[in-house]
């Protein structure tokens, strides 16, 4: 029986896998959903602390948006359909 | 500590929560989920209504046969989640006091009404009570209830950020 090499070495294609990069969420600034509501849902879908939560939905009010999660892409789409559920505008994409 | 007169939710030491909403307030939520329950309920007809959309938001906001795939996955699920949230709140809708669960299913219902209605009366972040300076009586009347489901919403909220 043949054994396993102690280390296996990657082959160098010189480029990088679109699927090795990671998936981003992002809220976006509607008019409609209030900014209490938004820390509420940040806090109850991510766990996220008061300060944290209170942070990213000034982000989204002030800059439009804020990226609230980084994963791959089959939990990235469990997070936008758990906001979606929750009323909120997000979307999610490829880290650049 | 004693409750406030103008809360219309408050939390029980049981860790329930206490609808002390005016009868006269919850007729209107009920007959407005009515609304909404048709709305949810229309199908391929309400596709290009911007409510609706509203409720279906892209996902791939960069990639539209992603988000194709999205919706066709999720979308049957998302609507099912909102009818099943809209039920628990119709049948707890006249109850003393409500579950935390329950409370959710308030809170996703009357968001989820506030943004279809908040869509189709094209609210900005600048609107008043009664909306516009040229709205009409139907629009002012939209824009009322869209501020009273918002003082609603946030009484469901603030009662569960005060933990």
């Amino acid at each position: 029986m043949p054994t396993a090499p102690d280390v296996i070495e990657r082959p160098d294609t010189g480029t990088e896998t679109t699927t090795d990069r990671p998936w981003i969420v992002l809220v976006w600034n509607d008019p409609i959903n209030t900014m209490s509501y938004v820390v509420l849902v940040f806090k109850k879908l991510f766990g996220f602390s008061n300060e944290k939560a209170t942070e990213l939905m000034m982000d989204v009010h002030e800059k439009g948006r804020a990226v609230v999660a980084n994963d791959t892409r089959e939990k990235a789409e469990m997070h936008v359909f758990r906001l979606h559920e929750h009323g909120l505008w997000a979307t999610m994409q490829q880290d650049d | 500590m004693a409750r406030r007169a103008h809360e219309l939710i408050s939390k029980t030491r049981k860790g329930t929560f206490r609808v002390n909403a005016p009868e006269g307030f919850l007729d209107v939520v009920e007959r407005v989920m009515g609304q909404y329950r048709q709305e949810l309920t229309k199908g391929v007809e309400s596709l290009m209504d911007p409510g609706h959309r509203r409720l279906h938001p892209t996902a791939y906001h960069d990639d539209p046969q992603r988000d194709a795939e999205y919706h066709s996955l999720m979308g049957d699920e998302l609507l099912a989640s909102r009818l099943h949230a809209l039920d628990e709140m119709a049948e707890t809708l006249r109850v003393d006091t409500i579950t935390l669960a329950q409370l959710t299913s308030w809170m996703l219902t009357v968001n989820g009404i506030r943004l279809l209605l908040g869509t189709r009366l094209d609210v900005s972040e600048d609107d008043g009570y009664d909306g516009p300076d040229d709205a009409d009586e139907d629009t002012r009347d939209g824009f009322h209830l869209y501020w009273a489901l918002g003082e609603f919403l946030e009484h469901i909220v603030q009662v569960q950020l005060e933990d």
